[in-house]
């Protein structure tokens, strides 16, 4: 199962309906306590993430990602309208970073064929 | 440059909803309604903008307006937002007198941004709320959010999003413009708006006074 954790709720369906049009199996948590829960029931084999959420940020839920063991290794993608290329991630196991400015489902695609 | 930040929102929504359409027809009609929607989201934006700016000649007549039907209409307009969501928008109506003195275009714009405010930061699966209730001769439209609690600072920007639009870290996408716009229009027609926090959520609330006569009327 894919996580789509996005507050933007049209944005964060238009990348679940690209995953799930091309046979991904998704789900979209639209805060960070949702998303918590949602791992809780289910760890994920990816993650897209914008961290600017509403209530606790994305930090929060990548701590709480970090913290259990069966989610700890769960490749994580930053969408963003911010940048976050200066920002060292590499402890939450961020492996890939999108501009929401920009992003193409055919590299939402990617990642979900690399790593899901 | 926080409003542009806000208006460029629905352009990025836009823009992922047309990379929907894939050539087949498969889900083409519920990509195209989500179009329209985001499109009108976002005129009605622009359109609130273009009245700032009018305020300041006063263009805008103030005279009675029917505040339930008014209501029924901004929450038919923006219902679809709401079934985007899968969330419920429950209305209770409690007001005796049906008139109050505002004009409707910035009561309707008020009302509007208000349930826009909570759609974009209820829970999805939870309630909205928008009551009309009347006390000590004032009408007040209450619309309530259940979303997540919002710690007290962060509830001091929100508050003071009211006088000024600005980021709230919390609320992303949104520099309360909506809330600031409500706030504007209010005082223009002498209403009196207001917030209250919740554990779960917040209420956002503008009271309109009841004339005498047109309480008369009204009733």
């Amino acid at each position: 199962m894919i996580l789509v954790v996005d507050s933007d709720e049209v944005f964060g369906k238009c990348i679940l309906e690209t995953l799930k049009k091309n046979g991904f199996d998704g789900h979209l948590s639209n805060n960070a306590i949702v998303a918590i829960n949602d791992i809780s029931e289910e760890a994920p084999s990816l993650v897209f993430l914008d961290p600017i959420l509403t209530g606790p940020d994305g930090f929060t839920f990548l701590n709480e990602m970090a913290s259990y063991a069966d989610t700890l290794d769960v490749p994580i993608v930053i969408v963003s309208e911010k940048d976050f290329s200066g920002f060292d991630l590499s402890e939450y196991n961020v492996v890939g970073v999108l501009d929401k400015n920009k992003i193409k489902p055919k590299e939402t695609l990617s990642y979900a064929r690399e790593y899901a | 440059m926080v409003v542009a930040r806000e208006l460029k929102r629905p352009l990025l929504e836009l823009r992922q909803l047309a990379f929907g359409f894939d050539g087949n027809g498969v889900g083409d009609e519920k990509i195209r309604q989500q179009m329209i929607s985001v499109a009108d989201m976002a005129i009605r934006q622009v359109n609130d903008l273009a009245k700032m700016e009018r305020l300041a000649s006063g263009g805008f007549e103030m005279g009675p307006v029917a505040v339930r039907a008014l209501c029924d209409d901004v929450i038919s307009e923006i219902s679809e937002l709401f079934d985007g969501k899968k969330g419920e928008m429950t209305v209770r109506y409690s007001n005796r007198s049906r008139l109050v003195v505002a004009n409707p275009e910035l009561l309707s714009s008020v009302v509007y941004n208000f349930l826009l405010n909570a759609a974009n930061y209820t829970d999805e699966e939870m309630k909205t709320e928008l009551r009309i209730k009347e006390a000590s001769g004032m009408v007040e439209i209450n619309v309530r959010d259940f979303g997540p609690s919002l710690p007290f600072d962060v509830w001091q920007e929100v508050k003071g999003n009211l006088m000024t639009p600005r980021d709230i870290a919390m609320r992303p996408g949104s520099s309360a413009l909506g809330l600031y716009i409500a706030s504007k229009f209010s005082k223009y027609m002498n209403a009196e708006v207001g917030a209250v926090r919740h554990r779960d959520g917040a209420s956002f609330f503008v009271k309109i006074p009841v004339p005498h006569q047109i309480n008369m009327w009204g009733n």
